[in-house]
């Protein structure tokens, strides 16, 4: 059985940058240690038959490319093309100045 | 069994050749929206003067007699989840965190949407940054089942499965990371296709997990739903991962009678049956539709066997590791800095600011998928978690590649149960889960797969889908299986009777 302590909880959360209430780190704590357990299934795999050789190998490609070898490392032309505008991509920030994102004190 | 409610590809037909407009088109599915939303609440918002500036111009093409010249699916009107930016519209995931963020851009889908001259009618709701299997999660409301309004749609595509299956448009846009749109499809009654990963352009819809998510159409038919794949299909320069084929096939050809013999060149049909669907956890009467499929697919001279899968059942716990740790990260971006929700007040630092508007912005179940995803990739449990899902994908992936060899097509139910009751499976996320472990298999190993309607359930009177999967990039026998299995079969074009009565004219 895998239970997730309340620490755990509260150190994943401020790695996800989540402020949580007391309450909530209770409820996560339950339902997350709920999750993990059910991820156990896992275990009843022949994973130790799969070959890995590098990190690499462990981010599964979803798809075995088919269609042309040379999509296996896609490539593209290296051409400027005109972007959207500044307005256009700062038109939905919180707040701006100067043609740059405004945020409370860093330090 | 169908309704007098015509297809998408019946209503082009009828705009091309000139005995309907547009913009009639247009107001009478408008007409159907206002009459009926109220009760189903699919959409998000409605963008009616973009939608008749586009049908405007199919008409005037019509008028100047260049009717020949418009593309397929030309004053079509389609309704699109509201992950995909569409220009000028409000784009919200159905979360708060999104609330007035308006988009400044189009999906590669809406581009191609736009250049095939479809009036896009509005956003459709969705469980917040689509996680979720029922539109319940949905900040905003819940979507609710044309079938029996006590039932939830599926999702997390609901909104774009439930205006499809209420007749209020005849296709839809969703997207589909773990069965999004199949298994919504299956608890409404319609068909619903999740492409090979790649075939589809993501660029532009809001990503949950980048390397299963897939936008992916719904439609009443396998004709109409070969004609939406049609349009979206296709390599995009904006989307790395997308590989499709420089000269996309004709699917329209191959929803057609006869497409399937012409594939198989003689040969019979050889049909897995994926095992693990009977008895606990599946319900009576998706137990009998899906044996009732199997003597369908027997009596089309397939030859039919039961195929056990490695890893198919144990899918779904890969997944929940997988999908929350991609979703972790790609979810990093909604910090209050450039778009979306910003807490501003009382907050003591930049850092505060990310907390406090992320604990704000975001539901309880997109909350608890960053948190797992973020203990997922944590040092110290990575290998344990993270690392074991990806080799158990690779075993999936195996057994696949293996089945492959005996059969064409690899069948089981879309879902283990028909649409359930709203707030039935709230209280246990694990129950909420197990709702996608037949569609998300499709997901782990990038294959296309398509839901389409199968039966009734007698106890509930309830709409049952059936699953169909082949290899990746074997789009068109897929569509010419499902074309098939629909015409023996007979159940297409459903539109439950309540929402039958107003009529669309062709």
């Amino acid at each position: 059985m895998m239970n997730i302590d309340a620490e755990t909880v509260k150190k994943v959360a401020t790695l996800s940058s989540l402020a949580l209430s007391d309450e909530e780190v209770q409820q996560y704590q339950g339902e997350l240690s709920k999750v993990l357990n059910f991820v156990e299934l896992l275990n009843n795999l022949p994973l130790g038959d799969i070959d890995v050789t590098s990190p690499a190998d462990l981010v599964a490609s979803p798809v075995t490319p088919t269609i042309s070898a040379k999509d296996k490392t896609p490539f593209r032309q290296d051409v400027a093309e005109m972007p959207l505008s500044r307005e256009a991509l700062m038109s939905n920030a919180p707040e701006t100045e100067d043609g740059a994102y405004v945020v409370p004190n860093i330090l | 069994m169908s309704t007098a409610l015509p297809t998408a590809l019946e209503l082009a037909a009828a705009i091309a050749t000139g005995t309907q407009t547009a913009s009639a088109v247009l107001d009478e599915h408008f007409a159907r929206i206002e009459a009926h939303d109220g009760e189903i609440q699919a959409f998000l918002s409605l963008n009616k003067d973009q939608a008749y500036a586009t049908a405007q111009g199919v008409d005037d093409a019509v008028k100047a007699g260049n009717a020949s010249k418009l593309p397929l699916l030309a004053g079509v009107p389609i309704a699109i989840k509201d992950n995909l930016n569409v220009t000028g519209t409000k784009t919200t995931c159905a979360s708060k965190m999104l609330q007035s963020y308006v988009s400044p851009y189009d999906a590669t889908v809406i581009t191609k949407i736009k250049a095939h001259q479809m009036p896009i009618v509005g956003k459709t709701n969705l469980d917040e940054f689509a996680m979720g299997s029922s539109c319940e999660k949905s900040a905003y409301h819940p979507t609710y089942n044309p079938w029996d309004t006590a039932c939830v749609p599926g999702g997390s595509s609901g909104g774009s499965a439930a205006c499809v299956s209420a007749g209020m448009v005849t296709l839809s846009l969703g997207s589909d990371t773990g069965g999004s749109v199949r298994q919504p499809a299956s608890l409404c009654g319609i068909v619903g296709l999740k492409p090979t990963y790649g075939l589809v352009s993501r660029y532009g819809l809001v990503a949950f997990a980048s390397s299963l998510d897939q936008v992916s159409p719904f439609a009443r038919t396998v004709e109409d739903t070969a004609a939406i794949l049609q349009v979206i299909a296709g390599k995009d320069a904006h989307d790395m991962t997308s590989s499709a084929p420089a000269i996309l096939p004709d699917y329209v050809a191959s929803a057609q009678a006869g497409s399937l013999a012409s594939q198989l060149a003689g040969k019979p049909l050889r049909v897995g049956i994926v095992e693990g669907f009977e008895g606990e956890g599946i319900q009576a009467g998706t137990q009998k539709a899906v044996t009732e499929a199997i003597a369908r697919f027997e009596g089309l001279g397939a030859d039919v066997k039961r195929i056990s899968l490695t890893g198919f059942q144990e899918a779904i716990a890969a997944y929940y590791i997988i999908a929350t740790a991609e979703a972790s990260s790609n979810l990093a971006r909604f910090d209050g800095v450039r778009y979306g929700l910003s807490e501003r007040e009382g907050v003591e630092n930049v850092y505060d600011m990310f907390a406090k508007t992320r604990a704000k912005g975001f539901g309880a179940e997109v909350k608890r998928r960053i948190l797992l995803g973020s203990f997922a990739l944590s040092a110290g449990y990575y290998d344990a978690y993270y690392g074991k899902a990806q080799l158990a994908r690779k075993v999936l992936a195996q057994s696949f590649n293996q089945a492959w060899q005996d059969v064409d097509v690899l069948i089981c139910p879309t879902s283990p149960s028909v649409a359930f009751k709203l707030g039935e499976k709230n209280d246990d996320p694990i129950s909420m889960y197990l709702s996608d472990v037949a569609t998300i298999p499709a997901n782990l190993v990038g294959i296309p797969a398509l839901s389409l309607p199968c039966g009734f359930d007698e106890a509930t009177g309830l709409p049952i889908g059936l699953q169909l999967m082949v290899p990746a990039w074997e789009e068109e026998k897929l569509l010419a299986i499902a074309f098939a299995f629909q015409e023996a079969v007979a159940l297409k074009n459903l539109v439950p009777p309540a929402f039958q009565a107003l009529k669309v004219s062709v």
